[in-house]
Parts: C-alpha cells; sequence; structure tokens
C-alpha cells in the first residue's frame, strides 16, 4: 500500500476577491522509503503543500491519505498523527529556544506514544546517538548549538516516535555547504536503516539530485512535471523544467552559462491568466495554451508531463477531457 | 584538562567574572545606582524593624521634634518617630509595589498569550476591554475601585493591579502574535501540544521578556500609586505606617514649619521609584 | 596597479581577539573576484571595512587598502573617504536596501544629485535612463512605484540602478541573489557581466555559493576563520586547490559517497589561538601549524596560506599525522 496518497488538493488562502490560490489541485503518491522532492521557485505552492500533507494546514478541498487514512479526519487520533513529522528550514527558529535539547526531542515521545513515561530519556539518548550528538547536548539549548547541530536536533525530535513520513522542508537551505552534505547524508542513512518516506521541499538542485528517487516540479500551484530524478535531470520535458535546471549555476567554472533561460519573474498567484499559468514566459506558447489547462494523469509513477507542447498521453487527454 | 590547569583557569575565571561585572557596572551606571537604591530599600524593608522600635508608639511630650542625632527624621504631631515609622514602612512599601507588579504580570501575560495566539472573538474581547480600562486614566481607575472595594491593604493592591493589567495584556499579546508566526510553533503542533499546551508551553515563556521589563516600570509607578491613594485618605488608612499615610498626615505641619514629617517619607517614595524606574529604562534600552 | 589592493587587513572588537587576520587581496579593473566563505568567515565584515561601515566596536588594528593608488582605509581611522563613489556595494535584501517611503527613481535620482551635482530634472531623466539600463522594462512606469510593489528581483535591478549612479570603480556585491529565484538568479548574474563588461569596473563577489562562484567570477578568494586561505584564477582554484581547507569545501560538492574523511565538525573557529584558523578541523595538521602560516605564491595568480607544500614540511606532516 501506498505510503502517502494526495487527492486533488487545492489550497487557497483567504476569500473573495482578495483569495490567493496557493496550490491549485495536486496529486501525488509516495512510498514507504522513498523520496519525493518538490521542486519550484517561491509561491510554486511547494510549503503549502507540505504543510497540508503533515496537518498543520486544511486543504480547501482535496484529502491526504496516510496509509489509506485521511488525516484531517484524524489529527487528533496519536496514533496517525506521529505518522507525519516534519524538518523544519530554519534550525534556530524550529527549536523553542526556552527549551533544552531533551526536553525538545522528549516531548513527541512524551505527548504522542503511549510507552511508559520511564523509557523516554533512554529514547532521547539514543535518537540524538543516531543523528550523531552525544548525551552531554541532553542539557544544552538550541542557541548553544550551531546550525548543523541545531537541526540534528530537529532531526531527532521528527524521528523519536518513529513516523513513517517525514516532510523535509528546505532542510538544508540555511546551512554551510560542507554542513549540508553531512546533513543529506544523515537524511539517506536514516532512511536506509527506518524505510522513512520523505517528502522533500527544496529549491537547491544540486541537492534535490542527491536525496531523491523522483521529483515533481512545480509552477504556480501545479506540479508541471514528474520524473524518476536521473531522468529529469537528463531529459527534462517541460520548457519550466528546462528554464530551472539551465539557470542553476554549476560549480564548474568550464561549463558557464551563457544563455538567460528565461525573461520575467513569476506572476502572481492572485491574478493567474486563463488555461496555462505559464504560459506568459513560456517559448513555445500555443493558442490552446491561453484557454485550457494542461492536465497530468493523476497518480502516474511515470514520467510525466503538463504542457500541450509535450505530447504526452495525459496532456492529450486533458485537452479531451475539456476546461478545468 | 588536567587538574592544574582546570585550577589555573578557575582562579582567572572568578578574575575574569570580577573584571565583567566592572564591565557591566560602567556600561550601565543608572541602571546600577537602581540597583543599589533597591538593594538599600529590601536591607531595611528586611532588617530595619527588628532595629526600630514601635511605629505606632505616641508621645505627647516629644511632638514636632526637628530631626536631631537621637531622632534622626523628628517626630511628628502624636510624638511618634518619623524615621521609626518610615524604616518600617518600607517593607509595606515595596512589597506592596512588587506584588502589584507581580500580579499584574502575571494576569496580563496570561490573557494577553491568550489573546495573541487564539485570536478571534476572545482576542476582540479583550481587546475591548482593555481599550475601555485604559480609557480612564489608572489612578482615577484604582481611586474608583478602591471606593467600591473598600479600604484594606489587599484591595489596593488588587485595585492598582488591575488598572496596569491591560498594559501587559497589549504587551504580551504583540509579542505572542509575532511569536506564533515562528516555527517552534509549528514544531510543537507535529509534537502533539494542543491548542493551550502551544500557547502556554511554548509561546509563553517566549513572549514574557517585554513583559519583564515593564514590571520593573510598573513596580515604580505602583508605588507611587498607592502612596497617592494613601495620601488622598483612601486605602491604606492612619495611623499605619506607610509613607503616603505619612506625608499627608505631615502636610498639615509642613506649613507650620515641621518640613521633617512630610519631606522624608515623601523623598523615600520618590526614591524607591526611581530605583525601579532605573532598572526599567536601562531594560528598555537593551530590548533595542 | 591593481585597480583594488588590500594590504594586511586585520581587524576586531577592541580589546578583544582578531576576527579578520592579515588579510590580502587585488583586483583588476574589468574583473570579477569571489570572496568565498561559510558564515563567520569574515567575508562580510571585510567589505563592511573597506566602506567604512564597520560597527563602532570594531577596530582596524593594521593594513591599509588603495583603490588606483588613492588611500580608501588605514589602520586606526575608521574611514579615509567615501562619498568620492570609488566603491559602492549592493546587499544581500534589497528590499531592505531601498527607502520603503520613497519612490524607486526618487532615490536613484538622489544618489545622482548628491553625488554627481544634478539637477533635479537631470537626475530624474537620468534615474529612468539607469533603470532602463539595468533591464527594467517599463522604467518610466517602475520609476514612479514604491518597494513595496515590485518584486525581489526587480528591487535588485533599483539597487544595481543607485549602485551605478555613483559611477564607482569598485562595485561590492554581498550575496546579491540569496533569496532570489534561480531564474531571476541568473537575468542578475547575466546584468552583472553586461556591466562589467561595459564600464570596466571590478567586482567583490561575496558569496557562500560555490557554484555561483564558478559561474561568475574571474579569480576567487577564499576565506576561513577570519584568515584568507587561498586565492586563484576560478578554474585553478577549482581543478588544483592547494589549501586543505579549499579542498575540504570542494569535497564538500561531491556526493557523499565519494568525499574523502575529513573534520567537519561543526566547531566554531578559536580566534584567540594564534596559528592557523583552520588548524582544529585540518587532516593534515602537523606542529607548525602552531604559528600562522604566511601566504606562498605558486604562480603569480594563485597564492594559499598554509606551510604543507613548503620546504620540506610534508614529511613533518605525514610524521605527526599519526601523533
Amino acid at each position: 500500500m501506498t505510503l502517502l496518497s494526495v487527492r486533488g488538493l487545492y489550497k487557497t488562502y483567504g476569500s473573495g476577491a482578495s483569495s490567493l490560490p496557493a496550490v491549485r489541485g495536486v496529486d501525488l503518491e509516495l512510498g514507504r522509503g522513498e523520496t519525493l522532492a518538490l521542486v519550484g521557485e517561491s509561491g510554486c505552492g511547494k510549503s503549502s503543500t507540505a504543510r497540508v500533507v503533515v496537518g498543520l494546514a486544511r486543504p480547501t478541498s482535496g484529502s491526504v491519505l496516510l496509509n489509506g487514512e485521511n488525516l484531517h479526519e484524524r489529527l487528533h487520533d496519536r496514533t496517525v498523527r506521529r505518522q507525519a513529522q516534519m524538518v523544519f528550514q530554519h534550525p534556530d527558529q524550529s527549536l523553542n529556544p526556552h527549551f533544552t535539547v531533551g526536553r525538545t526531542i522528549a516531548e513527541p515521545a512524551r505527548l504522542l506514544d503511549d510507552g511508559g513515561k520511564g523509557d523516554v530519556e533512554a529514547r532521547v539518548v539514543e535518537a540524538l546517538r543516531t543523528v550523531g550528538l552525544g548525551p552531554e547536548y541532553l542539557k544544552r539549548r538550541s542557541r548553544e548549538l550551531s546550525g548543523g547541530q541545531q537541526q540534528r536536533v530537529a532531526i531527532a525530535r521528527a524521528l523519536i516516535c518513529d513516523p513513517e513520513l517525514v516532510v523535509l522542508d528546505e532542510p538544508t537551505a540555511s546551512l554551510d555547504q560542507s554542513v549540508r552534505s553531512r546533513v543529506v547524508a544523515l537524511l539517506r542513512q536514516l532512511q536506509s536503516e527506518r524505510q522513512v518516506g520523505y517528502l522533500f521541499i527544496s529549491h537547491d538542485l544540486t541537492t534535490v539530485r542527491r536525496l531523491a528517487d523522483r521529483v515533481a516540479v512545480m509552477y504556480l500551484g501545479r506540479i508541471v512535471e514528474i520524473a524518476p530524478t536521473e531522468e529529469l535531470f537528463e531529459d527534462p520535458q517541460h520548457p519550466y523544467t528546462k528554464a530551472l535546471l539551465a539557470a542553476a549555476p554549476i560549480a564548474d567554472p568550464r561549463r558557464r552559462n551563457k544563455v538567460v533561460p528565461l525573461a520575467g519573474e513569476t506572476p502572481s498567484p492572485a491574478r493567474l491568466p486563463v488555461g496555462c499559468a505559464f504560459q506568459d514566459r513560456c517559448p513555445l506558447v500555443h493558442d490552446v495554451c491561453r484557454t485550457h489547462q494542461p492536465l497530468l494523469e493523476p497518480s502516474s509513477r511515470l514520467h510525466d508531463v503538463e504542457c500541450f507542447a509535450v505530447p504526452t498521453p495525459a496532456a492529450l487527454a486533458g485537452v479531451q477531457s475539456g476546461e478545468r | 584538562m588536567s587538574a592544574e590547569a582546570a585550577a589555573v583557569t578557575g582562579t582567572t575565571a572568578s578574575r575574569t567574572n570580577l573584571r565583567s561585572l566592572w564591565g557591566v557596572v560602567r556600561e550601565h551606571p543608572m541602571a546600577t545606582v537602581g540597583v543599589l537604591l533597591l538593594v538599600l530599600f529590601a536591607l531595611a524593608a528586611l532588617l530595619g524593624p527588628l532595629f526600630v522600635g514601635d511605629p505606632l508608639k505616641t508621645n505627647p511630650a516629644h511632638a514636632l521634634e526637628a530631626p536631631s542625632g537621637h531622632r534622626l527624621f523628628g517626630t511628628d504631631r502624636y510624638g511618634r518617630d518619623v524615621f521609626t515609622r518610615a524604616v518600617v514602612a518600607a517593607r509595606l512599601d515595596l512589597v506592596v509595589g512588587i506584588v502589584i507588579a507581580g500580579l499584574a504580570t502575571a494576569v496580563g501575560s496570561l490573557i494577553g498569550v491568550a489573546a495573541g495566539y487564539f485570536g478571534g472573538a476572545f482576542d476582540e474581547i479583550v481587546m475591548r476591554v482593555t481599550d475601555i480600562v485604559l480609557a480612564f486614566p489608572g489612578f482615577v481607575l484604582a481611586l474608583i475601585l478602591v471606593a467600591v472595594l473598600g479600604d484594606s491593604v489587599p484591595n489596593v493592591v488588587v485595585a492598582v493591579a488591575i488598572a496596569y493589567t491591560p498594559y501587559f495584556i497589549r504587551l504580551t499579546r504583540a509579542r505572542a502574535l509575532a511569536e506564533r508566526e515562528r516555527e517552534y510553533v509549528d514544531a510543537a503542533a507535529l509534537a502533539g501540544n494542543r491548542r493551550w499546551q502551544i500557547a502556554y508551553r511554548h509561546v509563553l515563556p517566549n513572549s514574557l521578556s517585554p513583559a519583564f521589563t515593564q514590571a520593573a516600570l510598573v513596580a515604580g509607578w505602583a508605588v507611587l500609586d498607592v502612596a497617592g491613594l494613601a495620601f488622598l485618605g483612601i486605602g491604606i488608612q492612619p495611623p499605619r505606617a506607610e509613607w503616603g499615610v505619612m506625608v499627608a498626615e505631615g502636610a498639615n505641619d509642613f506649613l507650620t514649619g515641621a518640613w521633617w514629617t512630610a519631606l522624608f517619607p515623601g523623598a523615600l517614595i520618590v526614591l524607591l521609584a526611581m530605583g525601579f524606574q532605573l532598572i526599567g529604562d536601562d531594560l528598555q534600552g537593551g530590548e533595542k | 596597479m591593481s585597480l583594488l589592493d588590500v594590504r594586511g587587513l586585520s581587524l576586531g572588537i577592541a580589546g578583544r581577539e582578531e576576527l579578520l587576520r592579515d588579510v590580502n587581496l587585488t583586483l583588476e579593473a574589468g574583473e570579477v573576484m569571489g570572496i568565498v566563505g561559510e558564515s563567520g568567515s569574515g567575508k562580510t565584515m571585510t567589505a563592511l571595512a573597506l566602506l567604512g561601515l564597520l560597527p563602532p566596536s570594531m577596530e582596524i588594528r593594521s593594513g591599509t587598502a588603495t583603490v588606483e593608488g588613492r588611500t580608501v582605509l588605514e589602520a586606526g581611522a575608521r574611514r579615509v573617504h567615501r562619498a568620492s563613489g570609488d566603491m559602492t556595494m549592493i546587499f544581500q535584501n534589497p528590499r531592505g536596501a531601498l527607502n520603503p517611503t520613497m519612490r524607486v527613481g526618487a532615490q536613484v535620482g538622489r544618489v545622482l544629485r548628491v553625488v554627481r551635482g544634478k539637477t533635479r530634472a537631470e537626475a530624474a531623466a537620468e534615474a529612468v535612463a539607469l533603470l532602463r539600463r539595468v533591464g527594467i522594462s517599463g522604467a518610466e512606469r517602475v520609476a514612479k512605484a514604491y518597494p513595496h510593489q515590485l518584486s525581489g528581483g526587480m528591487c535588485q535591478r533599483v539597487v544595481i540602478a543607485m549602485a551605478l549612479a555613483y559611477r564607482p570603480r569598485v562595485l561590492i556585491a554581498d550575496e546579491p541573489t540569496t533569496g532570489l529565484d534561480v531564474t531571476v538568479q541568473a537575468q542578475i548574474f547575466e546584468l552583472l557581466r553586461e556591466l562589467v563588461d561595459e564600464t570596466g569596473c571590478g567586482v567583490l563577489f561575496i558569496t557562500h555559493d560555490l557554484a555561483a562562484v564558478a559561474d561568475m567570477c574571474d579569480r576567487v578568494s577564499v576565506l576561513y576563520g577570519g584568515q584568507l586561505m587561498e586565492t586563484a584564477t576560478t578554474v585553478e582554484m577549482f581543478e588544483q586547490p592547494k589549501h586543505p581547507y579549499t579542498q575540504f569545501l570542494l569535497e564538500s560538492l561531491k556526493p557523499e559517497d565519494q568525499q574523502g574523511e575529513v573534520q567537519a565538525a561543526d566547531a566554531g573557529v578559536d580566534f584567540s589561538l594564534p596559528g592557523c584558523r583552520f588548524a582544529h578541523r585540518c587532516p593534515h595538521v602537523f606542529d607548525r601549524c602552531a604559528a600562522f602560516p604566511p601566504l606562498v605564491e605558486t604562480n603569480d595568480k594563485h597564492l594559499y596560506s598554509c606551510f604543507l607544500g613548503q620546504e620540506k614540511s610534508l614529511d613533518a606532516a605525514q610524521c605527526s599525522r599519526s601523533v
């Protein structure tokens, strides 16, 4: 059975004239021990999707199924809730400055697990050990730790209840390069030991390529392309994916960017055009893009593209099924 | 580290402590004066009553004696020793100031954090009520409340505390509004905290620092208010040894030349309020 | 003579240890020099010192900086002269660098009036021209906008236009694309490259992102813990790094399974120690590292600060590694 299944997810902030559609119909599936990366630029809806998936925000419509159970209907059920945890973007902010490391990590174990209170301390020490920190850190507070250590503590907190799904929201974005690769290595090691599924939110394509099994590219609230990682990087199909990959600088001075891949900036989600949201920046724009929304085939495990200019069965089906 | 090395760093550490203490004093001269004043008042409040006599003991034969080596602050119209009464009153005024500030901080922060974190109708109601309370000058509000509740030390404390509570509600609410957007609040929700647990375990402790600063200032103002109420004959009543009461009693003799009966307790009120104020000002400056 | 020449720059908080020690940099006209380092390496502090913008608690212990031979920085003095417009800076947070209550055209115009002595009308016209120059379409309209009405990328273009109004010889760009989307970053990089070609100014490009360095810079200087570790052309730095720290930094770009054993402790730098500041993490540390390593020159453009590879010291390193 799939671990996580997101169906027809919409998330709109505000209402009426000032409403902001952040997520506009996202479907995805994630298996045990698998990493799916959600990639895109600011305002693409990747963080909103993440917050809905762990239950921090409610979907406007659509559902999030965790092991077949609807997460948002079972939010008060500890056995469901502890299955989905999250590691945040700013390790200095995600730890309560008044809590010791020990208390921070112990909190989910005390509140979400039924187990006796006696063994919590031992479990905290064990959790610290798995993220490479010794028991001497128990009494410290977050301001006494470096960014990398703070993020290790946050990972220990996320994993202490043995969740099956961990959402990683740009977990390495605020870390230095050398610390970043060690945190990525830790995340991979923990995944192979525990078969935890990662939903990995990032705009850093280098890290995505290292950590993810599959990648979904989002633009203005929709997944425009989804594919196995290597396939996406080697053979991107959607014009936006191509631009995104071309824009990222490569750490090799002999392979410099000579062309600017994309003019303009992402438009505001408050003023979306009819049809494909990418139409105004797209080099391949076609008349049909201005009238119809291309569609991905739901829950496809294959390489899928949401674009009329790239003929895939899913896109053609989108034209036939009419407007959205 | 070897034991020897530890010993060496130990001594240098204590020397560094002394030096850094001097550094703190040099950087915060006004706050140092405030701390010294409060320490002095605390000592007087704690130990003073053990050394002086009965503050209520009248002695008509020695009424309105000017200050002298024997009677430092002179005597009042009933022949009571002003110094004795001033020292005994220190305990009352200091405790009243601190308790009022503490009460207003505790109640105000609890309400403020709840309003800021939960928002919605509760927040709306709390804000409108504080608007109404703040529309009255605090002193007048306390005056009305004491008039309603009746004259007694606890009633004065409650009345003045109520008058200051809205300040703490506003401060902690504003801070809680900012804190609830931080990632640790989301993390706390995922750790299984219920909403009230997030509010009081996570948001509250991180929203208190502006309230503590304010508390130091409010303690000073509260001393002035309590003394002021007593001066007007409301709240703490004669013949109890309280600075405001003493100023009120002495004011009548002030015009006839017995300046000491009102001046000394009046000066003490100012000094104590100033002690709190200097510390509060410094804390506020440090918060940028 | 180099366009910018920084010699032996040391600075620190008054009465405390040195935070930046003996930093040497040169920058030629038309060149982009990357200054790379992790957080706390002193890269931003170097820039602030050059501009005379150090916080009051910091003092310059020693060193000089010259632009085209004119002294802009001396030990002891806070700032030598700044209004000349020899150097100017674009910041990490462009929206924060703009005045929120002033139309952006007027902000560019103000620089033109104050620094270049233009009249109000001339300044307004030239401000629009500058906004157009930095690739803003509809410059007349944008000139009348307030910063909050513009996107982050647009704000950074405005900040660059303001910097251009100074006609600087040296442009310091401090993480100019942090927080911007990658497609917008590519646009800003392209703009900076064009401006260098066109005006012949030199750019100090401060970043922690090695990929951005590879993309943008002609030469690179690597800082760690306030110490200049290595300076080389970008290609040489990526292909033949000499300093163990540079090697370690480049290593961290590789996939984890291909990385060598490195002491990547998250530990901070102890600024009070007299020796090499990377010593506590360095896999090749040996007895000489307790002293401060001087800059060694391998060729005229490649310098590094390490005892390794200097006369016979390799043997010593081999011996001491087991200790």
